[in-house]
Order: structure tokens, then sequence, then C-alpha cells
């Protein structure tokens, strides 16, 4: 693929638009076409200025009368007295929790760039597995082989297998009392690894949220160098691929492409 | 035999049988929020479902809301009544699909129809007879210069020099036949083909809209970088 035919497809590649062959296409040109990675990026940089300027916070005790409105019975929930004029304001202590939760966030993935909520109300897990997550990146233990793990967890999975990637195996990491696996993987390419964890319960919003190649969303989260491409999985936890080297931030997409499967 | 719950994946014992069934309600520590799932649909049950659903995409439904409407008052009357018609109709929402996606075009559809509806307010804009081809071609030479002067910008400048409220002000200024694309895609992530039957347009109009919304959306953000004395570039005068 030549630099005019980028162009063309630039847009709509962004939006996730291409077939899977011009989209690799378009990925390995990018990776070596310097001019057309940086016009790529500036497009790119515009989606994400529009959609962080559009986000509007939410405060809970507005979120839940605005939710409680919507669900109430009958014909009247419209009326006069919606609560959407009369929600009270006042910053709750869930709103203090959730701040908290925010600077933690912060502290992983640059000021304002996320805002996590707990998948339950009343429930903080999303601060510890937070926490948690950030110990268990700066200190990852040697790789268990897979039973091993497997043994560990009490459980059985399915471990992605995306081509062009080897499993070496796993640690666990406790979240809120459960093991969750955090699996690694080597590139066969060029050796450099990446970590691929789950964080179970815990729900993803936020404005760091981009579409990607492949249409769908993910997290992306920089931080002093460490990269960060995480999904809501179905399950209700967040997955997300991990660079402990300095992977560009491409691959970390198509890796986190080829692992969602 | 060790049962651990892990999300709602079917977790396989140590001796690896599938024990899908099993594990749903045995759960310890159950999220209070998931109570309802599964079952029959009790009223309290998928009114949980719903907040779960709704409340990660809050703030951007609040915001689309919001960029849409241009004013606060009637923002919050188009949100609560979204989401009031996303909550009737909530079985038609097939599960594992994009639900943001899905409560993007609920809000669209109200919001059109409010416009509609209300005899009262001027038709700004009639979304099926808006021709894009219409609006008066630039002239050649002012073309010519805009492209120049867009090719000489430092973008990432523009961009890192910008504040939320030249983003919003620069949207709000948008036509609305560009704007609702734009939204619709950047921050509902709806494809092209659903943007084109929400809006009831051509796909190739979505596109070009798209297109001509960005560029000047871009444009009105380096005019306001210049208008605050923020050097973005070299600019030729023709």
């Amino acid at each position: 693929m030549r630099c005019p035919e980028v162009r063309d497809l630039l847009h709509a590649f962004l939006d996730g638009e291409l077939e899977v062959d011009k989209n690799v296409a378009m990925l390995k040109h990018l990776e070596l076409c310097p001019p057309c990675r940086e016009r790529s990026g500036c497009e790119q940089e515009l989606r994400e200025v529009v959609v962080r300027a559009c986000c509007e916070p939410v405060a809970p005790e507005r979120a839940r009368a605005l939710l409680a409105a919507a669900c109430r019975p009958g014909p009247d929930a419209l009326g006069g007295d919606a609560p959407a004029a009369a929600a009270p304001r006042v910053p709750s202590r869930r709103w203090r929790r959730w701040s908290a939760a925010a600077a933690v966030v912060a502290l992983i993935g640059g000021a304002g760039a996320w805002a996590l909520r707990a998948p339950c109300p009343g429930s903080d897990c999303s601060t510890r597995s937070l926490l948690a997550w950030a110990r268990a990146q700066a200190q990852l233990e040697p790789p268990l082989p897979l039973e091993d793990l497997y043994e560990r967890l009490g459980e059985r999975f399915d471990a992605p297998a995306p081509a062009g990637l080897t499993l070496l195996g796993g640690n666990t990491l406790t979240i809120d009392g459960q093991r969750a696996p955090l699996l690694r993987y080597r590139c066969d390419c060029d050796g450099k690894v990446v970590v691929v964890a789950r964080v179970p319960g815990v729900h993803v919003h936020g404005r760091d949220v981009r579409r990607l190649a492949d249409g769908r969303s993910y997290v992306v989260v920089e931080h002093e160098g460490a990269k960060l491409v995480g999904w809501q999985g179905g399950d209700g936890g967040l997955w997300c691929v991990i660079g402990c080297e300095a992977l560009p931030r491409e691959r970390l997409y198509v890796l986190a492409s080829a692992m969602r499967g | 035999m060790v049962w651990e719950h892990v999300g709602e994946d079917v977790v396989t014992s140590s001796r690896g049988e599938p024990s899908g069934d099993a594990v749903g309600d045995g759960s310890s520590g159950g999220r209070g929020s998931r109570g309802g799932r599964g079952g029959q649909p009790s009223a309290a049950g998928s009114q949980a479902e719903f907040e779960e659903l709704v409340l990660p995409h809050l703030d951007l439904l609040q915001g689309f809301a919001l960029r849409l409407t241009r004013n606060r008052a009637d923002a919050d009357d188009l949100l609560q009544d979204a989401l009031y018609r996303a909550y009737r109709g909530l079985g038609g929402f097939e599960r594992g699909t994009n639900f943001k996606a899905w409560m993007f075009r609920i809000i669209t559809n109200a919001f059109i129809s409010r416009r509609r509806s209300d005899a009262r307010a001027p038709r700004l804009v009639d979304l099926d007879a808006v021709d894009p081809g219409a609006e008066p071609a630039p002239d050649q030479a002012e073309a010519l210069r805009e492209e120049l002067v867009d090719a000489t910008t430092d973008w990432r400048r523009v961009y890192a020099e910008h504040v939320d409220d030249d983003v919003k002000q620069a949207l709000d200024e948008l036509p609305l036949e560009f704007r609702l694309p734009l939204l619709l895609s950047g921050l509902g992530g709806l494809r092209y083909q659903e943007i084109a039957d929400v809006l009831r347009i051509p796909i190739g109009t979505v596109m070009s809209r798209l297109f001509r919304a960005r560029q000047r959306l871009r444009r009105a953000l380096r005019d306001y970088a210049l208008a605050r004395g923020i050097a973005v570039g070299r600019v030729e005068e023709a």
C-alpha cells in the first residue's frame, strides 16, 4: 500500500470501517512510514479531543435520580417533577469514594485519564483492584507453568492463544479475595514480553476509551513508559494487555485485538 | 474440589468437568446487582441490569445530549426522556451487542422526534432534505489557501493547547447535519451504516459529512488557538 491510498483510507481506518486485509496493510504501512503515522496520529488525536471534551461527568446522586425516574412505573415519569431538574447535587460519600478511586487511577493512568466505577453500589473493589494490579505490575514473579497456575487458581480456563505469541505461563493476582490470572506471552517476532491480565469485577468507564481499527472500544492508559490496552470482558471484568517493555502502542492495539478474538 | 467464582465464566473443576450451571448462584459474596439476571425478568432485576448497562456510559450520554441541544435544560429533558424510553424498550436490546450505540440511537431518535413535534420551534434542519452538495462551493483560490494553511499548521500544538470549552464551542457552531454524524461516530461509536440508518441518509453522505465536520472542527480549533496568541505554525498570507 502506498501513501496516497493510505491517505484516502485513513478516516475509514480510524473509524474501524476497513476490511481485515486492508486494515493489516494500513498497520504495516503506518509502522514503516513516519509521515503517514504522524498524519494518522493527528487524526486520532482530534477524535480523542472530542471525546474528552464531551464527557460530562454525572454526579452519582444525579445518576441515581435519573435512573430511578427512568425505571419508575407509570406514564408520569416524565412529568414536571422530573428528577433531572430536582436532583440534589450535594456530593455523597459514594462520590468521594469514586473520587478516591479516580485519584488512584490518575496515579497509574495520568491525570484525568480514567474514572472507574465499582460494579456494585457500596463496594470499593475498584480501588483495591487497582492497587493490587499496580503492585502486581511492579513485582512480577517468574511465570508459573500453566498447569501450576491452574492448580493455584483452582480452575482451568482457556488462555487466549493468538498467532505469533507464545504463552510462557502466568501468575495469579488476588483481588477482593478472588484469584485472577496474569498471563505472560512472548512475541515470536522480537522476543518481547507482554502480560495479559484479567481484573474481575471492574467496570471501566472513562475518558480514555478509544475505538481502534477493529471498530471496538478499548481503554488505553500510558504512564511513565508503561502502556496498557484494556477492554471490558463479557464476564464483567477488565481484560488488558500490558506492555512490560517498550512496545509501540500500535503493537499493543494489534495484540489486544488478537487476544480479544 | 475447589470452586472459585470468577466473573460469569464457565468454571471447570480440577478434574475438568464443565459446570457452568453450578456456579451461577453458588458464588460466595455474589454481586447484588446481578441478582435479577438470568431468571424470570422481575422488575427489580431488569432495573438492576439497566443501571449496570447505563452507568458506564452516562457521562458520554449526558455529553451527547448537551452537544445536541446546546443547553442544559433541554439536555436534561432529552436524557431523561431517552432513558425512560430505553428502559421500556430494554427487551429490544440484543444482549452482547453495543449498548452505548443503542442508547445513542435512542437519544438521536428522541431528539429528532422532539424537534419535529415541536411546532413552535423553527425547523432549523431537515435531516432528510439537507444536501451537503447544495452548499456553495468555496472559491477555488480560497480553498487552495485553506489547504496551504492546513499543511503548514502544527496540529499537535493545536490539540495540545486546546481547552475543552473550545471544542464544545466549535462543535456547537457546526450545523446539525454535520454535528450529528460526528457525535454519533466519535462519541457513540456507531458504524457508518448505523449512522446512515438512524439519520436516514445514504452512507456516502455520512462519510462526506463526517469528513467535512472534522475539517471544520480542526480549523475552528486552530482559529481559537491563534486568537489566544498561540503560534501554531507558519501561516502564509496569499
